[in-house]
C-alpha cells in the first residue's frame, strides 16, 4: 500500500492529503455530534419523564390521599397524549394498587413496584418511579413505564441524516479539493510533462509553462533556466561541432588529396594510429592492424632500423627535425622506400606525442639507385677509358719510341752507307747492308705489327660494346665440349690434359661470346701452364640459384695477388716478355659476361695453379627481373 | 381513617398567617372526640410546613378560637349553627362530619358518599377566612351550593 502509493502521481496524493483529514474529522465529528444528540435526547427523554412522572404524582396527591381511584385514573389517563408512555400503576402507601393506566389495553397486568424512586432502565423500557407525596407526607408510588424506541429511531434518523450530510459535505469538499490541488499539481504535472518531452525529443527549446509565484514557480522558472544555459550550450555544441566537422572534412580532404600516409605516436603509451593510406601505403588493408611504431624490429628494415630509432631518439630529445627514408616491410613481402617525417606535438614538451607522415619513395629511391648505378658505370667506364689511354698510349709508345730508335739506327747507318760509299769501302757497305739494315728493319716492323695488333685489340674491345646478343639457353655440355675440341691440337702439341665434367648445367647467353670466353680461358690454362708439370685443365659446373657456375681450374703457374684484380684490365699481362697476346683477352671475357648478365672471378696460387670462375644466368635474364620484382635492392 | 383525611387536609390548605412558623399547628376537636388515640398516633413526628402538631380538645368553641383546624365532632350538631357562626371570619378551617355542615358555613365536610369519604368544601366560607384551597383538592371535593358563595364551581369539579 504503502508502495504502491508511492508510485501514484503527485494529483493522488494531493487529493489524498486533503480528503484522508476531511473524511476521518468529518467522521469523528459527525460520530461524535450523533452520540452526542443520542445522550442529549435521551437525558431529555428521561427528563421529561421524570417531569411527567413529578407532575403526574403531584396531581394525584389529593387524590390518592383522600382515596379518589376515579379522579386518580383519570388523571393517569392523560399520559394518553405521550406516546411513549406504556403504563403507569399509582399504589397507595403499603403497596395496595390505587390506580393504574395501561396505552394498550390488553397489555398484561402491571406487577407491583419494586424499583426505589428514580429512574431505571430495563431494555428498551424506561421506568420512572416517582413517590407521591405531600408535604413531606408520602401517600403512594407512582410509577411509569416508557418506550425508549422513539429514541432509538431517533437516533437512526440522525445517523442517516448526519451521514447524508457527511457525504454531501465530503462531495464538496473533495470538489474543493480537486480544484485546489490542480493549484499545485497542475504545474508539476505541466513541468513533468515538459521535462518527459525534453528527454524524449531532446527539444531544449522547450519551456515549461508558469502560473504562480510560489516555490513551484520558482522551480519551473530554475527548470526553465537551466534549459535556457542548456539550450545555449546545445547551440555552442552543434556550432563547435559544425565547425569540426568542417575541419574534419577539410583535413579529410587533405588527407585524401596527399599520397602520404598519416600517423600519429604516443610515446608513453607506445600506440600509434595509422590512415588507412599508411596502411594501403604498406600493401595491407585499412582492417590489418600495423605496428611499425610499436615494433620496429618487425617492419622497419634491418638496415634502417637504427636509423629510425635514431631519428626518433634525437627528435625527441634534442628536437631535430624528423625527416628520414628508411624500408617498411611491405604486406606482400619485400621493402619499400618510405620517407618518414614527424614533428612532436606542440602542447608537448617531452614530446610524448609525435605525428607525421609516411611518403612512398621507392621509385625516386631506385631511381636514385640507378643513378648512381650509372654514375657509378660511368666512373668506371671513364676510369676505364683513362686506364686504356694510359695504357694505350704507353704500350703504343714503346714499339712507337722502337720505331723512332731503330728510324734513326736506320738514318746512321744510311749516312754511314753514304760515308763507306765516299770511303768506297765496298765491303763494308756490303756488311752493313747485309747485316745491320735488315736487323733494324726487322725490329722496325715487329714494332709496327706490334702496334698494329695493339690497335686491332681496341678496336675488338670497342666492337665488343656494340655488337648485338643473341640470347638463348646454352647446351653447355655441347659448347665446352666444342671448345675443348678446338684445343685438342694444341693442347697436345704443349703436353696438357683438357677434361670437362659431365652434365654441365646450361645458362643462358650468347653462344658466340659464351664460345669466346671459354676458348679465352682454355687459351689462357695451356699458355700460362707450369713447365715443370704435367699440366691439366678440368671445366666443371654447378647450379647456383638463379645462376649457373662454371670453373676453369688448371694447375697453372697462378697468379699472385698482387695481379690477381689487374687481369682483367685492359693490356695487363702477367709476363709482358714471356707472353704473346695483346693483353686484351680477360678485358674482353668480363665484358662479354657483363653485358650478359655474367661475371668472372678469379682464385690462384702462384706454383699451385688458377681457377676462373665464371657465371652465367640460369634463365631468361628478361624473366629474371620479372621474377625478382619489386626487390630491387 | 377520617382522623387521616383531618389531617391530610392541613397538607391542602393554606392559611393567611403561615409566617408564624415557630407557634405549634394546632388541631383542635370540639365536642365528644370520635378518633381517640388513633389521631395521636397519626400527628406523631408530623409537622404541616414545618410547625409540630397539636391537638386540643374542648367543648367550648371559645377555647378552640387558636386552632388552625377545628374539628366539630357530631355531638356539636346542636349548636353548630352558633359554632360555625363564632368561627366565620377566623382563619380556622372547620371541618365536619355532619350533613348539610357546609351548607350552615363550615368549610370542610367529611362524608361518605357510595361508601367512601367524600370532601365537600366551602369555598365562599374559606374566602372569607382568607384560607384557600389548594387546586388538587378541589378536584377530589365537592363543592357546597351556597347562596353566600360568589364563585361557580370550577370546570373541573367532581359533580
Amino acid at each position: 500500500m504503502k508502495l504502491a502509493l508511492r508510485h501514484r502521481s503527485i494529483r493522488t496524493k494531493l487529493g489524498l492529503v486533503a480528503m484522508v483529514p476531511c473524511v476521518v474529522g468529518l467522521l469523528c465529528t459527525t460520530l461524535l455530534l450523533v452520540e452526542r444528540e443520542a445522550r442529549r435526547d435521551q437525558r431529555s427523554h428521561r427528563e421529561s419523564l421524570q417531569v411527567l412522572a413529578r407532575i403526574i404524582a403531584s396531581n394525584s396527591t389529593a387524590a390518592v390521599a383522600f382515596g379518589d381511584r376515579d379522579t386518580a385514573r383519570e388523571i393517569l389517563r392523560a399520559l394518553a397524549g405521550r406516546g411513549d408512555v406504556l403504563s403507569a400503576r399509582l399504589e397507595a402507601e403499603g403497596g395496595e394498587l390505587f390506580a393504574d393506566y395501561s396505552r394498550e389495553p390488553a397489555n398484561r397486568p402491571l406487577s407491583s413496584i419494586r424499583a426505589a424512586t428514580g429512574v431505571a432502565v430495563d431494555g428498551d423500557v424506561l421506568i420512572v418511579t416517582e413517590p407521591v407525596a405531600e408535604g413531606g407526607r408520602r401517600f403512594g408510588t407512582l410509577q411509569m413505564r416508557a418506550s425508549r424506541a422513539e429514541l432509538r429511531r431517533a437516533r437512526t434518523r440522525t445517523l442517516l441524516i448526519a451521514g447524508a450530510a457527511m457525504l454531501a459535505s465530503l462531495g464538496v469538499a473533495f470538489a474543493l479539493a480537486w480544484r485546489i490541488q490542480r493549484l499545485i499539481s497542475g504545474p508539476i504535472l505541466e513541468l513533468a510533462a515538459t521535462t518527459k518531452r525534453v528527454r524524449q525529443e531532446e527539444d531544449f527549446s522547450l519551456r515549461a509553462p508558469r502560473h504562480g509565484d510560489d516555490e513551484i514557480g520558482f522551480l519551473i522558472d530554475s527548470f526553465n533556466a537551466m534549459l535556457d544555459r542548456v539550450e545555449g550550450r546545445e547551440r555552442e555544441l552543434a556550432e563547435t561541432n559544425r565547425e569540426l566537422a568542417t575541419t574534419q572534412e577539410r583535413f579529410e580532404l587533405a588527407v585524401r588529396g596527399t599520397d602520404d600516409g598519416l600517423w600519429d605516436w604516443n610515446a608513453s603509451s607506445r600506440t600509434a594510429w595509422y590512415s588507412d593510406r599508411f596502411k594501403s601505403l604498406l600493401g595491407h588493408v585499412p582492417e590489418a592492424e600495423v605496428r611499425v611504431l610499436e615494433d620496429p624490429a618487425a617492419f622497419v628494415h634491418p638496415d634502417d632500423l637504427a636509423v629510425v630509432v635514431q631519428a626518433v631518439d634525437s627528435h625527441r630529445t634534442a628536437g631535430q627535425a624528423f625527416d628520414i627514408e628508411a624500408r617498411l616491410h611491405r604486406a606482400g613481402g619485400g621493402y619499400s622506400w618510405m620517407r618518414i617525417r614527424g614533428m612532436a606535438a606542440a602542447d608537448s614538451q617531452s614530446a610524448l606525442r609525435i605525428a607525421g607522415s609516411i611518403q612512398d619513395v621507392t621509385r625516386r629511391k631506385l631511381a636514385e639507385h640507378e643513378r648512381e648505378r650509372l654514375l657509378r658505370a660511368v666512373e668506371e667506364k671513364n676510369r676505364e677509358l683513362e686506364q686504356i689511354i694510359y695504357v694505350t698510349s704507353h704500350d703504343l709508345r714503346s714499339p712507337l719510341v722502337n720505331i723512332q730508335g731503330f728510324s734513326k739506327e736506320l738514318q746512321l747507318t744510311c749516312e754511314e752507307i753514304v760515308e763507306l760509299a765516299k770511303a768506297g769501302d765496298g765491303a763494308r757497305i756490303e756488311e752493313v747492308i747485309a747485316r745491320d739494315l735488315p736487323e733494324i728493319l726487322g725490329f722496325i716492323q715487329g714494332s709496327a705489327s706490334k702496334m698494329e695488333r695493339l690497335l686491332a685489340g681496341l678496336l675488338k674491345l670497342s666492337r665488343l660494346g656494340r655488337a648485338a646478343l643473341d640470347v638463348r639457353p646454352l647446351d653447355m655440355n655441347a659448347l665446352v665440349g666444342s671448345v675443348l675440341a678446338e684445343f685438342g691440337y694444341a693442347a697436345k702439341g704443349a703436353g696438357v690434359e683438357l677434361v670437362a665434367d659431365p652434365d654441365l648445367p646450361p645458362c643462358w647467353g650468347d653462344e658466340v661470346q659464351v664460345n669466346q670466353v671459354f676458348s679465352n680461358l682454355v687459351s689462357n690454362a695451356i699458355k700460362y701452364r707450369a713447365p715443370d708439370r704435367a699440366s691439366r685443365v678440368r671445366i666443371s659446373g654447378v647450379r647456383i640459384g638463379a645462376h649457373s657456375a662454371y670453373c676453369v681450374e688448371d694447375n697453372g703457374l697462378g697468379i699472385a695477388p698482387l695481379h690477381q684484380e689487374k687481369v682483367f684490365e685492359v693490356f695487363h699481362r702477367l709476363d709482358p716478355v714471356a707472353s704473346e697476346g695483346e693483353g686484351l683477352g680477360l678485358t674482353i671475357v668480363r665484358k662479354s659476361l657483363e653485358r650478359q648478365g655474367g661475371t668472372i672471378a678469379v682464385e690462384s696460387e702462384v706454383g699451385v695453379g688458377s681457377r676462373f670462375i665464371v657465371t652465367m644466368p640460369a634463365f631468361d635474364p628478361a624473366r629474371i627481373l620479372d621474377l625478382v620484382g619489386g626487390t630491387a635492392t | 381513617m377520617k382522623a387521616a383525611l383531618l389531617f391530610n387536609l392541613a397538607l391542602f390548605v393554606e392559611w393567611p398567617a403561615s409566617g408564624q412558623t415557630s407557634s405549634p399547628f394546632v388541631i383542635g376537636i370540639l365536642g365528644e372526640d370520635p378518633f381517640g388515640a388513633v389521631l395521636e398516633e397519626i400527628v406523631a413526628d408530623e409537622r404541616v410546613r414545618g410547625r409540630p402538631i397539636e391537638i386540643e380538645r374542648s367543648h367550648e368553641v371559645a377555647d378552640l378560637l387558636t386552632s388552625d383546624i377545628l374539628f366539630v365532632a357530631p355531638s356539636e350538631a346542636r349548636g353548630l349553627e352558633g359554632i360555625l357562626a363564632a368561627l366565620s371570619g377566623r382563619p380556622i378551617l372547620s371541618v365536619g362530619e355532619l350533613p348539610g355542615f357546609c351548607e350552615l358555613g363550615g368549610m370542610v365536610e367529611l362524608g361518605l358518599e357510595r361508601g367512601r369519604v367524600g370532601v365537600e368544601l366551602n369555598l365562599a366560607e374559606a374566602e372569607r377566612s382568607g384560607l384557600s384551597f389548594d387546586s388538587r383538592l378541589l378536584r377530589v371535593a365537592r363543592l357546597a351550593e351556597t347562596a353566600t358563595s360568589p364563585e361557580s364551581a370550577r370546570p373541573g369539579a367532581k359533580p
